[in-house]
């Protein structure tokens, strides 16, 4: 019984050794104060266990959650057996529990179920409080759903006997993904925007084949009838609930053939997210019969081109499946330029254009050529060159990232024995929330035999993990946030998960990430773009200079590289990501921006050169020679469009002096030595404008409005008429027909005389005139 | 490409033909000969201040081999002149063009003319013998003008070659910077600095081509002209011809020399120095743009107001801080400037205000400043030895 | 032809308006029949094309202002084809290499050896050789500099070369040494003050001394851009009075606000809208070491002496940096937030001894 006495001794000690436990860690100066909280939460709830403390310390504590525990009566508990104990008992159950000290007692597990079931609902599971009753909970659980899962399958199996002999050889990947729109483990919203834009094309697509639903009328009662009778009608009203910016892009009218105003959806985001997935269950889920081209497939153009035109024309026949069919074009990001024309291609396809092509094809289409079947297009990366044109004309959807909940709890479902939540959680984090990575990281523990998880195996394995080369999105975000600071699990002691914890470890991880990336010019110009805007507190603007200091540096290394084709220097290009890192990192998310504004700025300028040599292609050689680009740019430009401008007064230039003929014919002359000439406009609103052509370099002011204005002032027809007028007085014969193009008149034609009806103040003479008589 | 002639033992009065390698063969009219082609040394003897270079020469000329050869300085001091002249020596007019190819840079020089044509005419052999039974020397020449604008890798492909044809083909590569031209070629080449031309070589040779022009000159235009010139002959040389030109029925004046060459007049670089020392910003930027405005080129205000700090009176320390930002902020003649401060052991600091402030509004846009390592290393060397 | 500018235009050696002594010597030399290379170099503005020109006249006559535009099209080695503009007559050619980029050596090397050896046929006309006009000489690299330093001398019996070119700093001593060396300065304000008011005079017009004076002020001497400007305050108003304003080239304007702007405020959100800016410039063609210089010099005048001197230290270090480089913005950026931060901190400094 000494043995007994003991352990009894500790028992009493106990209350007192974690008090000083609590005392010394109020005192500790830097401890977060969750980890405080978590620590007087666990022992207080140890004091619960054991001694039934005052209500007062559980009201300080803030823990109201647990009232209903130290209720049940102490005496339950058998006072033979201590259950507290300084070393492992010889038998039974235990758990070990270490405080932050280190010092660690064992606890003894409890035969009585009752008291557990009772203790369960009242722990924080998401602590790991109790790790007894969750781990038996989630075991119980996780046979309930395995149980489940097995009829499931069974229910499947029956359904679609060919699967069977593949069942066991099966990818989990593929065993587990999606089945159902309600399956589905991609944000909701997301879900259900490509399933509106899909219905959009209801109206075309079921629409005529039906007769029994009339032609909507307008598109948002198309909207509130989403969904046919004769379909599983889920969840009708929820679509007018949320209203939201994408959708609103949805609300666009039908074009003239009722389609939609975009016809391509286009989904991007990271490997793994489940785009294709959603794709074919929406698609199914929506009555359609897929099609799909991937990257398997042979790409090149004729061979796109037919397929596209099959898939999108013609109809399934054979089977019972009598469903249209939905193109889904996958990986579309590395199909080449040319497949990516003939998409668009036969996306603005006019009716009458192209008509034999699918005129065997589809049946009871009046306009039979142009695209009548929505089209669903994948992609990874959404800025790849090819895809540029096709942006613009595609419902562009963006893939955010699975809730790691989401994904726990199919990771639950699909039948894992999961250890506990933590463990998933991690595995979910270390595979980076890829669903593609998750499962077979998941199935090769499995295949190990492995019936549980924890997080040290995950640790362990780490499948799925480095390697895969993440967006530069991702480089970028990486680069300006501070790494999130993960919860310390008490007793479980693991590696820090990378980018997170000390400089030293950042530094490593986004120079490892930058150097993984190789786009050093983009991930450049991605935080140059972006790093003004980042909330970083740099009153004397010291390391804004620093950073620019590094920007200059890496430009000059660039040209060396570059320049001297001296590519070991290469590898200190990705030490600028580290110091912007270490510069302008935050907690906060940061919002980036696609860097455009180099690309932008170099085509402007590239047009503003074609614009200058266009006007100096044609300017006289006689002027030319004395025009150098620079000085023109410089000197002339700017100041010979003042003198363009001169002030006429708006009258006929019948009216004119002398002086001002004279002003005028020199202005022509001007404007014909620098290749200058107005071009007429018409505005929406059907007004002329006179457009200078071609359109000098000009920053700040606007020329252009300020002509405008003069044009306004004298009236656009004396405008027409006096310079028309004018060459025709005055230059009459110059051989150079440039006038003509100052003149505009197109409508009056090269002659010099025209005749305008009405014209003039009095009526009393009015005859008709024809321009053949006067001549 | 200057070349000297020695003394007055000096028999070109006839105008003599371009380089062989010179255009297609123009009218030979005397008048469209620059006198830097017409006085061009035409044989080894006729060189002048280079006597190593000649030596070695001359004793190939009598039957010893020669080595490959790699000729560096300062421009105008005789590079190409000299091997040209041995050549012709070497192998009489009618081998000349058989046995000498001549590449400079404005030739295709890419590693593929390197790999092919220069590989091509290394590979054919020779004989001992000149169809006039005189004896030369079993090898061709293969001279290589204007080194340093080689690429890297065309001069790494010359690398091998070089040591292959050694047999039958000789190089000689010409350039104004060594440090320029890789490591491995220096080393395969017997190299020979061209110094630059002692003034009092220079004046004689001048006076002599002025005599033979018939130039009615005055004495301190020559002086003029030996100063600016800094060595470098055929600079000299043409600066006489200009100034010819310019007054044709005058005399040259050293007004005359002086607008040629571009130099500032001494005066306005007084002026700057003074406003340097003592005057406020606003005074020296004025008076920057003023002579920025006149056209002055900014390498040569650097230029001359280096020369004119080194003749202050102002203590060497301060002399060397000046130079050493001069040197930063005109890279392109870090070299030279060194070099200076090396001569007059002035390695001490003592900071003049303003002194540098001039350099911005003369640092027009020098796209071909280049920092080399070792002038880089040069450069910190010096710095290094000023502390000690 | 009708800009004042065009219109007026000497023709002739003997009608330059200003710096006729060098005329005189230009006159000479090509009455001595033995004509050099020339490097002529000045200030934009100071007349260098019009002088050329003027020269060519007096070399070949009359003919020699037949101008056509030749498009040219040279095979480089690698197999790039390069067009390139020249403007040509009889007589000479004119061509920019710098406009072919980094093939300007290519360039040099093809277009002038054919030229060269081209020799005229007609013995008639009174010159044997022809002449390559040259221009933003600076401008070329330094592979095409290297390799017209050959051309030039072999080619001297067919053709002499013209080169045109700010400064002569960018030429490479080699290509120096070879020609005779032209300089044109700007005219002095009263020059330009005399050549605006004989213009004007020309048009009938009378032109107050103090709007003459002022244009020449604001012109920097520029004798095109005083030109422009004058006839730029004509079409705005005339007659003209003394005081009026005189119409200015829009990005110096520009610039001058973007300085105002840098001055008033130093954050990072200002540093952005400048950024804005920079582009704004760089996109309408406005080279960046004109945008560096003119904004040093908006900058300078804005601050006080002391800080003048660290300002001038600073844009001489980021010019250099800048020609260096590539990505212009990045270096003018860096400048700026540099700048932005020395004047915060010496307005800050200030404050304090201020209080203090």
């Amino acid at each position: 019984m000494d043995e007994y006495d003991e352990m009894f001794e500790i028992e009493d000690n106990f209350d007192d050794q974690f008090a000083d436990e609590l005392e010394v860690l109020a005192q500790m100066e830097g401890e977060s104060e969750a980890v405080l909280a978590l620590m007087s939460a666990f022992i207080l709830l140890f004091l619960c266990v054991f001694r039934s403390p005052p209500a007062a310390a559980l009201e300080i504590s803030g823990f109201a959650e647990i009232p209903e525990t130290p209720s049940r009566p102490l005496t339950a508990a058998s006072p033979s057996a201590p259950r507290v104990l300084r070393r492992p008992p010889m038998e039974g159950g235990y758990v070990s529990v270490t405080d932050s000290s280190g010092s660690r007692v064992y606890l003894r597990q409890k035969e009585d179920a009752e008291t557990q079931s009772r203790l369960v609902p009242d722990s924080h599971g998401a602590l790991g409080l109790l790790t007894v009753p969750i781990r038996v909970l989630k075991e119980q659980e996780a046979e309930r759903q395995v149980v489940e899962e097995s009829q499931h399958a069974e229910n499947e199996e029956n359904e679609d006997p060919d699967d069977t002999e593949g069942r066991k050889s099966r990818l989990w990947v593929d065993r587990f993904s999606p089945r159902h729109y309600t399956e589905l483990l991609s944000d909701d919203f997301t879900n259900r925007c490509l399933l509106k834009w899909l219905k959009l094309w209801d109206t075309v697509v079921f629409g005529r084949e039906r007769k029994s639903r009339p032609a909507r009328p307008d598109r948002q009662a198309a909207n509130q009838n989403a969904f046919k009778p004769n379909q599983e009608n889920q969840k009708p009203n929820r679509f007018k609930s949320k209203i939201e910016m994408t959708e609103e892009l949805l609300e666009a009218e039908l074009d003239r053939y009722e389609r939609p105003r975009f016809k391509v959806a286009l989904l991007s985001g990271p490997p793994g997210l489940g785009k294709t997935t959603l794709a074919h269950v929406i698609a199914k889920h929506a009555g359609y019969n897929v099609v799909e081209i991937n990257a398997s497939d042979d790409r090149s153009a004729e061979v796109f081109q037919k397929r596209i035109d099959t898939a999108t024309q013609m109809k399934s026949v054979l089977g019972a499946n009598e469903r249209p069919n939905c193109l889904i074009i996958d990986e579309i990001d590395g199909a080449p330029a040319a497949a990516i024309n003939i998409l668009l291609a036969v996306l603005n396809r006019k009716d009458g254009h192209g008509g034999e092509a699918g005129a065997e094809a589809v049946k009871k289409k009046k306009k039979e050529s142009i695209l009548l079947r929505p089209i669903i297009c994948i992609c990874n990366d959404l800025y790849v060159p090819a895809l540029r044109p096709l942006r613009q004309q595609a419902f562009l959807l963006t893939f955010p990232q699975t809730q790691p909940s989401r994904l726990t709890q199919r990771l639950a479902e699909v039948g894992f024995l999961l250890a506990d939540l933590p463990a998933a959680g991690d595995i979910i984090r270390s595979c980076d929330i890829l669903i593609f990575f998750l499962l077979p990281a998941v199935q090769f523990l499995h295949g190990r035999g492995l019936k549980q998880l924890d997080a040290r195996t995950v640790q362990s394995v780490s499948v799925g993990q480095k390697d895969q080369s993440k967006g530069l999105f991702h480089l970028w975000q990486e680069i300006f946030q501070l790494p999130r600071m993960k919860r310390k699990r008490i007793g479980v002691g693991f590696e820090e998960a990378p980018g997170s914890g000390s400089g030293a470890q950042r530094f490593q991880h986004v120079l490892h990430l930058a150097s993984s990336s190789g786009e050093y010019e983009k991930v450049s110009q991605g935080l140059y773009d972006n790093y003004l805007s980042m909330r970083v507190r740099d009153p004397s603007l010291l390391g804004v200079c620093e950073a620019l200091e590094w920007l200059t540096f890496s430009d000059r290394l660039n040209q060396v590289i570059l320049h001297e084709q001296n590519f070991s220097l290469m590898k200190y290009l990705p030490f600028l990501s580290v110091t912007f890192h270490f510069l302008f990192a935050h907690t906060s998310v940061p919002r980036i921006t696609y860097p455009h504004s180099q690309h932008e700025a170099s085509s402007r300028l590239l047009s503003c050169r074609n614009a200058l040599s266009t006007m100096l292609a044609e300017i006289p050689a006689s002027v030319r020679a004395r025009l150098g680009h620079l000085s023109l740019t410089l000197d002339i430009l700017t100041l010979l469009l003042d003198i363009i401008c001169p002030k006429l007064r708006p009258v006929n230039p019948q009216l004119f002096s002398s002086r001002e003929k004279e002003q005028l014919h020199e202005l022509i002359d001007t404007m014909l030595a620098y290749n200058l000439s107005y071009r007429q406009d018409r505005t929406p609103e059907g007004q002329y404008i006179y457009v200078l052509e071609p359109a000098g370099p000009k920053p700040s002011r606007n020329h252009q409005q300020r002509l405008e204005n003069i044009v306004k002032q004298t009236t656009v027809e004396t405008w027409v008429r006096r310079v028309f007028l004018h060459s025709g007085l005055w230059t009459a014969p110059r051989p150079s027909e440039k006038c003509a193009v100052l003149a505009m008149g197109t409508a009056v034609g090269n002659s010099d005389v025209w005749f305008r009806f009405n014209e003039g103040m009095s009526n009393a003479v009015r005859r008709n005139v024809y321009i053949r008589e006067l001549l | 490409m200057q070349a000297f002639l020695k003394g007055a033992t000096v028999q070109t009065s006839r105008p003599q033909k371009d380089k062989a390698a010179a255009g297609p063969s123009a009218e030979k009219k005397a008048k469209a000969v620059p006198w830097v082609e017409k006085y061009r040394p035409k044989c080894v003897d006729e060189v002048a201040f280079q006597e190593e270079v000649v030596a070695v020469l001359k004793k190939s000329l009598e039957g010893a081999d020669l080595p490959n050869l790699l000729f560096y300085g300062p421009p105008g001091t005789g590079k190409t002149s000299t091997i040209l002249a041995a050549a012709r020596e070497l192998y009489g007019p009618e081998l000349y063009r058989q046995r000498v190819l001549e590449l400079n840079a404005s030739d295709e020089r890419g590693i593929q003319v390197i790999r092919e044509k220069v590989k091509n005419f290394a590979h054919l052999t020779v004989s001992g013998t000149r169809p006039d039974g005189k004896s030369c020397p079993p090898f061709k020449i293969i001279i290589l003008d204007e080194a340093d604008s080689m690429t890297a890798p065309a001069q790494a492909a010359l690398r091998r070659t070089m040591e292959k044809e050694s047999r039958t083909t000789r190089f000689c590569l010409i350039c104004n910077y060594i440090s320029r031209i890789i490591e491995p070629l220096t080393s395969r080449c017997s190299k020979f600095r061209f110094k630059p031309l002692a003034n009092q070589i220079q004046e004689e040779r001048l006076l002599e081509i002025c005599e033979k022009e018939n130039l009615k000159y005055t004495k301190e235009s020559i002086t003029t002209l030996v100063h600016l010139s800094e060595g470098d002959l055929r600079k000299a040389i043409t600066f006489l011809q200009s100034a010819a030109r310019l007054s044709t029925d005058k005399k040259i004046t050293d007004h005359v020399i002086v607008e040629i060459a571009g130099v500032i007049p001494s005066k306005m670089i007084d002026n700057l120095l003074q406003l340097c020392l003592k005057g406020t910003f606003e005074k020296l930027e004025v008076a920057v743009r003023n002579m920025v405005d006149e056209g002055y080129a900014a390498t040569q205000i650097l230029t001359q107001l280096h020369d004119s700090i080194l003749e202050q009176d102002i203590s060497d320390k301060q002399k060397s801080a000046i130079t050493e930002k001069m040197a930063v902020s005109f890279k392109t003649y870090i070299y030279r400037t060194l070099y200076s401060l090396n001569k007059k052991k002035i390695y001490i600091y003592i900071y003049i205000p303003y002194a540098h402030q001039s350099f911005f509004h003369q640092s027009q846009p020098r796209p071909y400043t280049y920092t080399h390592p070792k002038m880089v290393y040069t450069f910190f060397h010096a710095k290094v030895q000023r502390y000690h | 032809m009708s800009l004042w500018l065009d219109k007026y235009r000497p023709t002739s050696l003997g009608k330059l308006d200003f710096h006729k002594e060098q005329a005189a010597q230009l006159k000479n030399l090509v009455q001595g029949g033995d004509f050099p290379h020339l490097l002529v170099y000045g200030p934009s503005g100071a007349g260098k094309k019009t002088r050329i020109m003027c020269l060519l006249r007096e070399l070949y006559g009359p003919g020699v202002e037949k101008l056509r535009i030749e498009h040219q099209t040279i095979v480089a080695p690698s197999k790039k084809k390069i067009e390139i503009n020249t403007i040509a007559s009889n007589y000479h050619l004119e061509v920019n290499p710098s406009d072919a980029g980094n093939q300007d050596r290519v360039v040099i090397q093809e277009l002038i050896k054919t030229v060269a050896q081209s020799q005229q046929i007609q013995s008639s006309t009174q010159r044997d050789f022809k002449v390559v006009l040259l221009t933003e000489v600076d401008r070329l690299t330094k592979d095409a500099q290297h390799a017209l330093r050959r051309t030039m001398e072999k080619y001297m019996a067919t053709c002499r070369i013209i080169l045109c070119s700010t400064s002569t700093s960018k030429v490479i001593e080699p290509i120096r040494s070879r020609c005779l060396a032209v300089r044109v300065p700007l005219p002095s304000t009263e020059e330009v003050c005399s050549v605006l008011t004989s213009v004007c005079k020309k048009e009938g017009l009378l032109l107050p001394p103090e709007l003459a004076k002022q244009i020449c002020e604001k012109s920097g001497r520029n004798l095109r851009k005083a030109l422009l400007m004058c006839e730029a305050c004509r079409v705005q108003q005339y007659p003209f009075s003394a005081d009026q304003d005189v119409p200015e080239p829009d990005w110096e304007v520009y610039l001058r606000d973007t300085a105002n702007a840098i001055v008033s405020q130093q954050t990072p959100q200002r540093l952005l809208e400048v950024r804005g800016r920079i582009y704004e410039l760089l996109i309408h063609c406005i080279p960046p070491d004109i945008i560096m210089k003119s904004l040093v010099k908006e900058l300078l005048n804005n601050c006080d002496g002391q800080l003048k001197t660290e300002v001038a230290n600073l844009a001489a270090y980021y010019e250099h940096r800048l020609q260096l480089g590539s990505k212009a913005i990045y270096h003018l950026e860096a400048f700026t937030a540099k700048f932005m931060a020395m004047y915060k901190k010496f307005m800050e400094d200030g404050l304090d001894a201020m209080m203090f």
